[in-house]
């Protein structure tokens, strides 16, 4: 069953992502789900609620404390999909009230990795092989590989980094407001070959909250809902041990990508698709998920970072509100995050990064080796 | 006739000068000792002199090994279960750890010959490999190296025959480790010298000229364990031998305790001229006196080959890091460990390096039940070890993130030949080196030890460098 034109967002909401040494989960779960709540006009929440879907990766006992920190007396269902989890509680939701289960869900995308004691992931081994388990690690081992093949290198990646630190300083809620030059990205601190200090997304806390309604009964809440056109996932093994696995594409990037544009209607992504928010956890994420989201050809990516194509004022805008690497990454919020951005910029409401007439968005979130990746195309039609 | 017919030498590939541990600069050709790294111990080291000894050589054929060491990280669990299952040897192999003692690198070469020369043994691996760590600014530190070798004993292709021997047994405390210590201690080193190592080592000697009817001019080769060259000469000089009275260890590899006679054994095999005479004296807790006849000569370089290939540590810090001498007051956050369910379950995998065929061709590590590329289920035909194969670098980076002495830690995805994709570290290779499509070969060595047990899984190096 196609998701398309089932359900539409009625009210979303994020706190502040920062390192939140004095705020708990449940403090930054209110300050989402307040917004969210105000957003909708929701002022029952107990009576206008039917369930809740949330998604943390780091929470020790699962999310019961989503009701514990809200006092709803509700079902809760808690998804986990490495850093594509906020994504893939939002289409659990989607999928309920397409069911006709519920007419209205809450959802709640949130992490607290700042409680934990270190700084970016943390080194626990489990296992005697895969080791380094390090995030950065497996993300760069389609590095060497795209770079002998297409001539790209780390200054395309540094212009990446620069472009979503510029968008970062222009979101009021984005924990980095500082732009770099791409200077200051080639010559930090290497993480893993080749991404450097500002070639990483800022591991924060945070959480973000959306309302998604029957689409039928979304004029109840707000006259200007959020459509939403198509949710998608694709998912597959660890890339590392595909024996065709070619280290310049991932494919369950491009397996979503074709099932959300299929169901909502998308044959020409980069000219119907008007703002993206994509998964940056490292620059060359960004980067060749230029390339499998469709937008442009394989091994091109480098002229159009050049060219400027992706940057606020450029063909095709993608993280707006500065992305992991900027607005920060508290793992099962960011793809919350990414629609409370496009929601905004739907709305026309993202001030002074607004896209001007944006009509369609697009967000894509991916986790995993990468594994798994999570996609949601939004639409004011 | 039984004797040895196979060696192979294993020389780490770190050199810690011995002027940075006294705290001053290194010198270019200044005296160093070998270290085994933070991924390297007596087990790894074994496993690959073991491995260089095998080459050409049918293992289903290796009825018993014998693993001597006196640095093995358990007291109860056999070191040499491991070696042989790393190795693949016949579930049938008589394993056997020979431990406690400088002597038992030379007590499990004699035990070899034993088992052969009965019959109730017909090709036994013989595997000496030590660390020796003494504490930080001891003589000890100064003298010790780490190193390994291995021995095929059999009656068949026999390059060099043991003609007779004499082993003294001999109380002393001179040299020791109780258990729990971390460091090797001695008593006042002329004690050591002159009532444990030269009284002990030159009885066993002379017996052994008298009850072969022999005389030290016959001698062709001497060698003997000495910590220092100044030792050396002096034993040679009481029994009177000529020939070659120079130790090449000492001030390359350093004193590798169990593996120290038995290496240099290796090292005169490599060029040795037919029927020459060796005498090998091994010392500690009494002495094991051997005559050695050449059969074969030599034509290997083996030894000098294993300490050609050098990687200076940069720092004295560097060298307590992987020495795991750095102080900490917490226990490691992961004290657990790895689940020993889980270590029963990936024993192929980790230890073997083996995945297995799918029916319609793929390779696949790990064991998984679903074939990646065809999606059967269940349909594999045959297990498959890829350690003695090549293989090639896919993918790769240099993570600065993972725990190590001097990071990063190169990692990569690498395509073994006619095999699958594994993810492995790449050990000892320079940032310059490591490139798309770079041959490698497979190098045992301990991953981590988390829960203050070592973990042993593979590594790869460039082609060529593996030992």
């Amino acid at each position: 069953m196609s998701l398309k034109d089932k359900t539409a967002i009625v009210g979303a909401g994020c706190c502040h992502f920062k390192e939140n040494w004095a705020q708990d989960s449940e403090s930054m779960i209110v300050d989402a789900v307040l917004e969210a709540y105000q957003d909708a006009g929701i002022e029952d929440p107990n009576k206008q609620i039917d369930a809740i879907y949330c998604g943390s990766l780091y929470a020790p006992m699962g999310n019961v404390h989503v009701s514990e920190a809200l006092k709803l007396y509700k079902p809760l269902t808690g998804v986990s999909n490495y850093c594509a989890t906020g994504t893939e509680a939002i289409r659990a939701a989607v999928m309920s009230i397409a069911a006709g289960v519920y007419d209205t869900v809450l959802v709640v995308g949130y992490d607290k990795p700042k409680d934990r004691g270190v700084s970016g992931p943390s080194v626990n081994i489990r296992a005697v092989r895969e080791q380094p388990q390090t995030p950065a690690t497996w993300f760069a081992m389609c590095a060497a590989p795209y770079f002998k093949k297409y001539g790209a290198g780390r200054e395309d990646l540094a212009r990446i980094a620069v472009k979503n630190h510029h968008n970062g300083t222009l979101a009021p809620k984005s924990f980095l407001k500082r732009e770099i030059t791409i200077e200051d990205a080639l010559n930090a601190r290497m993480i893993s070959w080749p991404f450097g200090l500002y070639d990483c997304a800022a591991q924060t806390d945070g959480a973000a909250a959306v309302i998604i309604t029957r689409k039928d009964l979304a004029k109840n809440f707000r006259d200007d809902a959020v459509n939403i056109k198509a949710v998608a996932s694709g998912s597959g093994p660890n890339p590392h041990t595909d024996p065709d696995h070619d280290f310049l594409r991932w494919k369950p990037t491009e397996n979503a990508a074709a099932e959300a544009y299929k169901m909502a209607g998308i044959s020409e992504p980069f000219k119907e698709i008007d703002v993206v928010q994509l998964h940056d956890c490292f620059t060359l994420t960004e980067l060749l998920s230029y390339e499998d989201l469709g937008f442009i050809e394989k091994g091109s990516a480098k002229e159009h970072i050049a060219a400027g194509t992706f940057e606020l004022g450029g063909e095709l805008p993608v993280n707006t509100d500065g992305g992991l690497k900027a607005f920060g990454h508290p793992t099962g919020a960011t793809g919350v995050r990414m629609v409370y951005e496009n929601v905004l910029q739907l709305q026309g409401r993202a001030e002074n990064r607004q896209v001007k007439n944006a009509t369609t968005a697009l967000t894509h979130n991916i986790g995993g080796y990468p594994t798994g990746c999570a996609m949601t195309i939004l639409s004011m039609e | 006739m039984v004797g040895i017919s196979a060696y192979g030498i294993y020389v780490p590939a770190r050199r810690m000068p011995l002027a940075m541990l006294a705290g001053r600069s290194a010198k270019v050709g200044g005296p160093e000792k070998a270290v085994a790294w933070s991924d390297e111990d007596s087990v790894t080291m074994a496993v690959e002199a073991a491995r260089s000894c095998l080459t050409g050589v049918d293992r289903s054929e290796i009825d018993m090994l014998l693993f001597a060491t006196t640095t093995y990280a358990f007291s109860e669990k056999q070191g040499a279960a491991i070696i042989a299952k790393v190795l693949s040897l016949n579930a049938t192999v008589r394993a056997a750890d020979i431990s406690h003692s400088l002597k038992s690198g030379t007590q499990a070469l004699l035990m070899a010959l034993d088992a052969v020369a009965s019959g109730n043994a017909k090709k036994v691996l013989v595997i000496a490999a030590d660390c020796r760590l003494g504490a930080p600014g001891s003589g000890l530190e100064n003298n010790g190296g780490d190193a390994a070798v291995a021995f095929m004993v059999s009656a068949d292709n026999v390059i060099a025959a043991v003609e007779d021997s004499v082993t003294l047994s001999n109380e002393l405390v001179d040299i020791w480790r109780r258990d729990g210590d971390r460091f090797v201690h001695n008593w006042e080193d002329r004690f050591v010298v002159e009532h444990g190592y030269l009284e002990n080592s030159e009885a066993a000697a002379k017996q052994l000229f008298e009850k072969a009817a022999v005389s030290p001019a016959d001698i062709s080769s001497a060698i003997f364990s000495a910590i220092d060259a100044r030792s050396h000469k002096t034993l040679a000089a009481k029994l009177g031998v000529k020939g070659t009275l120079v130790d090449p260890l000492i001030g390359r590899v350093g004193a590798c305790g169990a593996a120290h006679a038995l290496l240099q054994l290796a090292g005169v095999l490599d060029s040795a001229a037919g029927n020459e005479k060796i005498l090998l004296v091994n010392y500690g807790d009494g002495a094991d006196a051997l005559l050695i006849k050449v059969l074969e000569s030599g034509s290997a370089n083996k030894l000098e080959a294993a300490m050609a290939k050098s990687i200076p540590v940069k720092s004295l810090d560097q060298y307590r890091e992987a020495q795991g001498l750095n102080i900490t007051e917490y226990e490691d956050m992961d004290f657990q460990g790895i689940s020993a369910t889980i270590h029963f379950r990936e024993r192929d995998e980790n230890l073997s390096l083996e995945g297995h065929v799918c029916s319609c061709g793929t390779h696949q590590f790990p064991k998984e039940r679903v074939c990646i590329r065809c999606g059967g289920i269940d349909k594999w035909q045959s297990a498959a070890c890829y350690a003695e194969k090549t293989a090639k670098v896919k993918a790769y980076s240099f993570d600065y993130f993972f725990p190590s002495p001097e990071p990063p830690t190169a990692v990569g995805v690498v395509e073994v030949d006619d095999g699958p994709r594994i993810y492995m570290q790449i050990a000892e290779a320079t940032q310059e080196q490591i490139d798309v499509d770079m041959p490698v070969s497979f190098v045992f060595r301990r991953i981590h030890q988390v829960g203050g047990r070592p973990n042993y899984f593979w590594k790869c190096c460039p082609l060529g460098d593996v030992q």
